[in-house]
């Protein structure tokens, strides 16, 4: 399993290397998203860092899983691998990390974002943000690749957007509420160990969910 | 070949069934109206307790009945009829459930929406399966599968919208345990309203199923019809 997940991977980055247009776009939605999020307030602050990274990097994730996904289904190339012996199970967690890649870099850059815009404090417990940004996206890329893998070229990416919303909202709340508690004035530790363990708990449950179901329905 | 068309046989338990309901429910309704008596401080509008409760239930039921039939669907590859037909009737209660929970938070607690534990779970569960609806009927052939996906997850949020008020603490919505501190005519016509509640959800999951498959063998009745017409001239 481990050579094609990694054959995989290498193929994505590989291609986004050479042509770095995901990455790029999702930076600047992510600049546009936080930069909305501040000009809609009269007074910009720390509290709202939280909030205005989670929306970035939903959207982003949205975004990024359409792409990740639109080629593969326009050429054929999913139903290929699917009908090649590679594992679905490898197809599937190696979207997913590419994903996670992704968005763990748009995150970084999302970070200093809020920073310059909210004057967010970030450096008050760097190793449990870590632990924060880490749940969080592995919980996004879990959901978002199992459902990118799903929609096909005919039902759009309108279609994968509202499908996703629902399940990324028990993600957001916990992850906006673990950063917050992170960056108050003041961190409450105790509140942000609570969201991280949801979170794990979260992101549990969907790779379980989603590696058992991916290749019967993808079989479909 | 194709059985006979319409289905025959089971319309005798249907109308055995619409005859239980219909006793059941103008009995809970005379209970609920002339027998339950009213709440302290809460007056005529505890009544609608005694349907925001069944439809609450009958949501989560529909969630997990559609998560227990979406993972045998696809272990064991039969038709997915039951999954839809729960997702339908998820969506239907899920609705009553935001109708009816406002109109008693109003009266209760003087907003008729507060985010709290049990409502925000509640609401993220009626969305996964509104969304699990819509892309089963507008996403074209994909759309089933996204939709079985959506209510396999959907029904793991079922024990946290339970446990919400034991997990997370300042929620306004009461314990789980209420139901044993009700009064016995609280807890009889409740048990009467719950139990002719149900059994409207069964015969419309009975109904729905019913009527995916019907839909199914018209679809292949119409298929062969063309088949044996030959290609137009």
């Amino acid at each position: 399993m481990a050579s094609p997940f990694f054959a995989l991977m290498a193929k994505e980055l590989l291609s986004e290397r050479r042509n770095p247009e995901l990455l790029s776009t999702m930076a600047l939605l992510s600049v546009a998203v936080i930069s909305i999020m501040a000009f809609a307030t009269s007074r910009p602050d720390p509290s709202m860092a939280s909030s205005s990274l989670w929306i970035s990097l939903t959207l982003s994730a949205v975004l990024a899983t359409s792409r990740l996904y639109q080629k593969e289904h326009e050429t054929g190339t999913l139903k290929a691998l699917m009908a090649s012996p590679i594992s679905p199970s490898s197809v599937y967690l190696a979207k997913t990390s590419v994903l996670a890649i992704f968005l763990l870099i748009n995150a970084s850059f999302s970070l200093l974002l809020c920073i310059l815009l909210f004057g967010a404090r970030f450096d008050q417990r760097p190793d449990l943000l870590l632990g924060v940004l880490a749940a969080g996206i592995i919980g996004l890329s879990a959901v978002a690749s199992l459902l990118g893998g799903l929609s096909g070229p005919r039902s759009g990416e309108l279609m994968l957007a509202v499908a996703l919303m629902p399940l990324m909202v028990p993600l957001i709340i916990a992850a906006s509420r673990a950063t917050e508690a992170l960056v108050a004035s003041g961190p409450s530790i105790a509140r942000a160990i609570f969201w991280i363990t949801f979170l794990a708990g979260f992101d549990l449950l969907v790779l379980i969910v989603s590696l058992w179901s991916f290749e019967p329905l993808m079989r479909r | 070949m194709h059985p006979p068309f319409p289905e025959k046989g089971s319309s005798f338990g249907l109308k055995a069934g619409v005859a239980a309901a219909s006793v059941l429910l103008t009995s809970s309704l005379l209970l609920i109206f002339f027998v339950s008596g009213e709440a302290e401080g809460l007056g005529l509008d505890f009544k609608i307790f005694f349907f925001h409760v069944p439809v609450a239930w009958l949501m989560l039921l529909s969630a997990m009945v559609a998560g227990v039939a979406s993972v045998v669907h696809l272990v064991r590859s039969s038709p997915d009829d039951v999954a839809a037909a729960s997702v339908e009737l998820c969506f239907l209660f899920g609705l009553l459930t935001m109708i009816t929970g406002p109109i008693w938070a109003q009266r209760a607690w003087g907003k008729p929406w507060v985010w709290e534990p049990r409502l925000t779970t509640s609401l993220v569960l009626w969305l996964t399966f509104a969304v699990a609806l819509m892309v089963r009927r507008f996403a074209g052939p994909e759309g089933s599968r996204i939709s079985l996906a959506l209510s396999l997850l959907g029904a793991c949020n079922v024990p946290l919208v339970y446990l919400s008020v034991r997990l997370w603490s300042g929620g306004l919505h009461p314990p789980t345990r209420v139901v044993p501190t009700l009064s016995t005519r609280f807890a009889l016509t409740l048990a009467a309203s719950l139990l002719s509640f149900t059994l409207i959800w069964f015969l419309l999951l009975v109904q729905g199923v019913r009527h995916l498959r019907l839909n199914r063998r018209l679809d292949a009745l119409w298929a062969d019809s063309e088949e044996k017409a030959g290609p137009l001239p």
